[in-house]
């Protein structure tokens, strides 16, 4: 399903060369939820952000459902995301001047879904989360685990293959934690979704299938 | 997809509302100004009633008469020719002076020469300079009366309240006869309507009122009364004079193109035509330039010496002013709304990494900005409308009537429109480029 082979990342400016990632490989399967760990600054963002076609990589090749990254132009790579993967940031990052409604249909409008199937499709993804009753709420009235959960709407609602987990627990107590955390085992069991998750938290880890540990942009386990 | 921008564009604006409110007002007052600029522009010289042909007449306000005196110079030189000392002669003409006069017509020229222009399909002779007093109920009502033949009412097309102009058989027989305005109804007559039958006195005769017209509201006409030109007493003592007189002629060709016909008409018939007799001891060269409508206009205005010249300044100086006024608030708003955008970069990347490309993105910000600046532009166009209707209470153009009409609307339309993509494009692209990672990282949502 995604497959990494020397993929490396160097931030470069005019004085000094970073090296976030170095000689990552990494096959992750269909179905299989994997989570990346290790200290702040290690990379784990930067990973995840190139096998979510956010960002590219300096060197090695990144292949995504069979489609190697340099095939893909920006468009092709927005329309990709679009179709075949979510995201759940730490911070939520949920638009404050929308509706939870129309947060959660904010794939589906890049998607050109008609306006009764998105709020059909929205609210259904909404049920599955336990906030179909906050449809019409804003962001600010929300707690942070409603939040989060929204969140988890938005990047579940076009159905893709995968879901892509920024600390998706980080901001949140060990309760709301285990909520959210429940809601994206469910998620990988229940529906097959391939998912990679990005944790500081042990426990969240143990949870999932397969766990990547990474130092100083180096993979260590 | 556009219903979401239009109604995020509405509940951005009311994050923030004193930012808003700003940003609002120089928008607003923004396109009032302009918005007044095009009701005077199109007042002026738009195509609208009484001269609604504007674009395809033609005008010869003056007849101009001169005579250029020579001094000869002579210079006498000496020189050998086969040995012998001669005298050489040589001798140059110089203009010493020039006899100049300058004036409107009579009508008795306008007539003879100026009837028969081959490319004009209207065409009428005016007096447009009288001005009589009249004293109503004590207190002094001014006329601005305008002398005219029959056909002034082909080329004007005054709005009638009640009754008609004046035809051929009223301007020959002389009868007193007068169209008048609403204005001048209310003034003398107190009253607006059933004026037609009423009778007038102005210039020591009584006119009855046959029709009567909303004021013209232009500067180029200001008239208060029409009546034959057979009326017109000085005019009448001026035939078989000079040629000068206090009337004007004007033409109007089928289509826009006519113009530059009509004008060569005109310039051929001057050069076919003699200094009348009785001048010609004083003058030997006739002039009588034609100038399009708004030539003649930029003519008044800007008082320089050629009226194509005065054109060419006025159109700088017009399009100096609205690139003057649209350039300073759209470069003021871009730096507003760049500061505006940087604030959402976090749901910038959170769109694109949810699928939106960089066209999507542009698309979302110019349309937000351009409903900013429709908001603005209802505003600003109560405001002008306001502004219009103080100009016209208080008289603040003289006899100039704004007007307010589906032009004065479109025209308004395209301008916020203008308005609204040239200042939102430049931030709406900044942000469309930036960085998702980036974008992402600001986390401001």
């Amino acid at each position: 399903m995604i497959k990494l082979q020397n993929v490396n990342k160097v931030y470069r400016t005019k004085t000094i060369e970073t090296t976030a990632l170095s000689d990552i490989n990494l096959n992750i399967d269909k179905g299989e939820f994997l989570s990346i760990m290790g200290p702040s600054g290690c990379g784990k963002s930067t990973l995840l952000n190139i096998i979510g076609l956010l960002d590219e990589p300096s060197g090695g090749e990144v292949n995504i459902g069979g489609n190697a990254l340099p095939n893909y132009n920006t468009k092709a790579m927005a329309q990709f995301r679009n179709q075949q993967l979510g995201f759940i940031f730490q911070s939520f990052h949920l638009i404050p001047d929308l509706t939870v409604r129309d947060n959660v249909e904010l794939p589906l409008l890049y998607r050109k879904v008609g306006g009764k199937d998105r709020k059909r499709m929205a609210e259904e993804a909404l049920e599955s989360v336990g906030l179909k009753n906050r449809v019409s709420h804003f962001p600010n009235q929300l707690s942070g685990g409603q939040k989060q959960r929204v969140a988890i709407a938005r990047a579940i609602v076009g159905n893709p293959e995968i879901i892509l987990a920024d600390e998706p627990t980080g901001n949140l107590d060990s309760v709301m934690g285990n909520e959210v955390m429940d809601i994206l085992l469910e998620l990988n069991s229940k529906n097959d979704t391939t998912i990679v998750m990005v944790t500081h938290d042990e426990n969240m880890a143990k949870k999932t299938h397969k766990l990547i540990r990474l130092y100083d942009g180096q993979q260590v386990a | 997809m556009i219903s979401n921008y239009i109604k995020l564009a509405i509940r951005v604006l009311g994050r923030n509302k004193f930012f808003t409110a700003i940003s609002l007002f120089g928008i607003s007052f923004t396109l009032a100004i302009l918005m007044l600029i095009v009701s005077v522009m199109e007042t002026e010289v738009g195509q609208t009633p009484p001269l609604s042909e504007k674009d395809k007449m033609v005008i010869v306000p003056n007849l101009n008469l001169k005579r250029q005196f020579y001094d000869t110079i002579y210079a006498y030189d000496t020189t050998m020719y086969n040995g012998a000392q001669v005298i050489d002669t040589s001798f140059t003409l110089n203009e010493s002076g020039q006899n100049n006069s300058n004036n409107e017509f009579a009508y008795w020229f306008l007539e003879k020469h100026l009837s028969n222009v081959p490319n004009a399909k209207k065409f009428t002779f005016f007096n447009s300079n009288n001005v009589y007093n009249s004293y109503v109920n004590n207190s002094k009502v001014e006329f601005k009366t305008v002398y005219s033949d029959h056909r002034f009412w082909d080329l004007f097309d005054f709005q009638f309240v009640e009754g008609f102009g004046f035809g051929e058989s009223a301007v020959e027989n002389e009868e007193l006869v007068a169209v008048i305005t609403t204005e001048l109804a209310d003034k003398y007559f107190g009253k607006v309507e059933n004026v037609v039958g009423e009778i007038l006195e102005m210039d020591r005769k009584n006119f009855k009122v046959i029709g009567v017209v909303e004021p013209a509201g232009i500067m180029l006409l200001a008239v208060d009364i029409i009546v034959p030109y057979t009326h017109d007493n000085i005019d009448a003592q001026r035939r078989n004079e000079n040629g000068f007189g206090g009337y004007m002629g004007m033409f109007v060709g089928e289509k826009n193109s006519d113009v530059g016909l009509i004008k060569n008409d005109i310039e051929f018939i001057n050069s076919n035509t003699e200094v009348p007799a009785v001048a010609q001891d004083n003058y030997d060269i006739i002039e009588f330039e034609p100038f399009s409508f708004h030539e003649a206009y930029a003519g008044q205005i800007l008082d320089l010496d050629d009226e194509e010249e005065s054109l060419k300044w006025m159109k700088w100086i017009m399009f100096s002013l609205m690139g003057f006024l649209i350039i300073l608030p759209t470069l003021n708003l871009i730096n507003l709304n760049v500061s505006r955008i940087m604030e959402r970069s976090s749901e910038i990347g959170v769109r694109k990494a949810f699928g939106a490309d960089r066209n999507t993105i542009l698309f979302q910000f110019v349309v937000e900005n351009i409903v900013q600046t429709f908001i603005g532009g209802l505003i600003g166009l109560v405001m002008a409308m306001l502004f219009i209707y103080i100009i016209n209470d208080t008289k603040l153009m003289g006899d100039v009537i704004l007007k307010l009409n589906y032009r004065f609307f479109f025209f308004s339309l395209i301008i916020c429109l203008i308005f609204g993509l040239v200042s939102g494009l430049l931030p709406a692209y900044r942000m469309s480029k930036m960085h998702v990672v980036s974008a992402l990282k600001q986390n401001k949502l």
